[in-house]
């Protein structure tokens, strides 16, 4: 039953994988157990953007099928732990950008691979990226942004981290269109990425080296 | 070779003719007024201050083969391409900052009916209040007239310098003006939940932006002398970077096909302003006739493997990065600028321009390198 539902959430099938896990809850399944079969199903999807066989609609689809099991999950969830976080990741758009897209996506799959997201939404001033990063305990923070003039911003939240002696607990991801291998150098993040699976194996590198 | 006319030049890289050097004609308009120090505020708001900067600066620079537009775009010819809410500066927005749009499902589900059964003049006439929360539909005639004076009025004064007008009037595929009228992740979803109702919609809308982008075209022509050289036809979200070829095929392709033969048919040469990632996407562009389009890219495509593909089919146009005129130096950019000419400008079937946009913080001598390099480099094939 597991593996089907997996199966159904990575053929995108949504009416057929909402009422399995409908039917699921109903028969006492353990909504833990449930849940890990939905983020399987996920990480299928995730292979399957990266063999090109899925694209950014897909994902899009997938994190929109996830969603809802989340909100079927969560009332059953909150009596468990709901599975472990493998750490905390502040994401936002930063100052002056109100592009959201790429970003909200990012923030659905890092949720799916098992992180706690704290999404600051956009037009994000530095200052709420530090306060978050010191009231989390964050690993990873992820900067997004549509605009060349949003590199500046960028880099003033990467200074920032460091003027607020946060440097060395976080690495700092950037994404959005204009992004290269340049603007890295520029904001002093530590890498770029340029898709939203990107950003999966970032996280996944720098939370299981330390 | 005998020097060659802008035009002629811009003709025969169209129809994969030789050419006497790369026709160079870079996307500017925000840039010139930060680069004058003029508020964008005011830029956008004052049709003839935009014009006479961006005049200024083509003649300052360059000049080169043709202004990619006479005219600066303002809010409402925004609105008019694209049903979104805008947030512009001096309003939502410091005087000085850059419009963006705000990704709102501004269209509902419902809508699509009203959109199959009424089509679109009456479908726009609907959104606009939507679109223009601070104007009333009563105000539409008034604005289309200025619009339209503005763009005569603008592309005679280019004339008067001898500058042709590269494009004006624009389109926009029925995929990409629905996902942004619903919003990206909503239209994502009625992709998957409603894929006819989405389609019939699609049908219901295209002969009328056909129609308009045509007559438009058509009017500007009569009215001025040359008119645009080239009809615009914008695209982000049918690329790769958003769909799969799957769905290329079935949403976009069809839709797109019918704007190129109407303005074929109607004697006007279609550019492909395609942002983001077209590459696996490119063999498509081989239906449509060869040397008679522009394929457009803002450097996300890769447009070095755009050449191979598309060689002796279809002109392509790109694609110095908005990054790399931002944070690079004169020398990386002229550097890209040789590189583009001698391999894409290979054979003929180029015309230099920046990728997408020059961004409103370019560097300065980043783009004077660029225009430098483009209009004094001779590559000796």
């Amino acid at each position: 039953m597991e593996s089907q539902l997996s199966r159904t959430l990575a053929d995108l099938e949504e009416e057929t994988t909402l009422s399995l896990v409908r039917q699921e809850l109903e028969a006492g399944a353990d909504p833990v157990a449930v849940l890990e079969a939905c983020r399987q199903g996920m990480e299928l999807v995730g292979q399957r953007y990266e063999q090109n066989e899925y694209f950014l609609s897909d994902l899009i689809m997938a994190g929109e099928i996830f969603n809802q099991v989340g909100d079927l999950l969560a009332p059953h969830l909150a009596m468990t732990n709901g599975g472990e976080s493998k750490g905390v990741v502040v994401v936002g758009t930063v100052q002056g950008d109100i592009h959201d897209i790429g970003k909200n996506v990012v923030v659905t799959l890092l949720r799916s691979a098992q992180y706690d997201v704290h999404d600051l939404g956009v037009d994000v001033p530095t200052d709420r990226f530090v306060e978050t990063v010191r009231n989390t305990g964050a690993r990873v923070v992820g900067l997004s942004g549509l605009l060349t003039t949003s590199f500046d911003p960028m880099k003033e939240t990467v200074a920032a981290l460091a003027a607020a002696g946060l440097r060395d607990q976080v690495k700092v991801m950037i994404g959005g269109g204009p992004v290269t291998e340049k603007v890295v150098g520029y904001t002093g993040a530590n890498a770029m990425g340029s898709d939203a699976m990107d950003a999966v194996h970032l996280c996944n590198e720098w939370t299981e080296v330390s | 070779m005998t020097e060659m006319t802008p035009r002629e030049r811009i003709d025969a890289a169209i129809k994969l003719e030789p050419v006497d050097r790369v026709p160079v004609v870079p996307m500017m308009d925000f840039f010139c007024a930060r680069y004058k120090d003029v508020v964008l505020e005011e830029f956008i708001n004052d049709g003839d201050i935009a014009r006479d900067l961006m005049e200024e600066v083509f003649f300052e620079f360059g000049p080169w083969d043709a202004t990619f537009q006479s005219t600066a775009l303002n809010e409402f010819a925004f609105a008019l391409t694209l049903p979104i809410r805008l947030k512009v500066p001096g309003r939502e927005l410091p005087p000085d900052a850059i419009w963006q749009f705000e990704e709102l499902p501004i269209m509902t589900v419902e809508d699509y009916d009203f959109l199959i059964e009424n089509g679109w003049n009456a479908f726009w006439g609907m959104m606009f209040p939507r679109m223009r929360p601070h104007q009333g539909p009563d105000q539409i005639p008034q604005l289309l007239e200025d619009w339209n004076n503005q763009a005569v009025r603008d592309t005679l004064k280019w004339e008067e310098k001898e500058v042709l007008s590269f494009t004006g009037v624009a389109i926009t595929p029925p995929f990409e003006v629905l996902s942004h009228a619903r919003s990206l992740n909503e239209f994502i979803y009625d992709l998957y939940r409603h894929p006819d109702k989405v389609m019939a919609a699609m049908d219901a809308m295209l002969p009328e932006l056909i129609q308009i982008a045509i007559g438009g075209q058509m009017g500007l022509q009569q009215a001025t002398r040359w008119g645009y050289r080239t009809s615009f036809i914008g695209s982000t979200r049918q690329s790769a970077t958003f769909i799969s070829p799957k769905m290329f095929e079935k949403f976009s392709l069809p839709y797109v096909h019918r704007i190129v033969d109407a303005f074929l048919e109607a004697g006007i040469t279609p550019l492909f302003h395609f942002d983001s990632d077209w590459t696996p996407l490119l063999e498509y562009f081989k239906e449509f006739p060869r040397g008679t389009c522009i394929l457009e890219l803002d450097s996300v495509t890769d447009i070095f493997k755009a050449k191979e593909v598309l060689r002796d089919h279809m002109c392509l146009m790109g694609d110095v990065s908005a990054a790399l005129l931002k944070l690079g130096t004169p020398e990386e950019v002229s550097t890209y600028v040789k590189k583009l000419i001698d391999v894409v400008g290979e054979g003929g079937g180029f015309i230099l321009s920046t990728g997408c946009d020059t961004p409103v913080d370019a560097k300065p001598e980043n783009v004077r390198a660029m225009i430098e390099t483009a209009l004094t480099y001779q590559n000796h094939h």
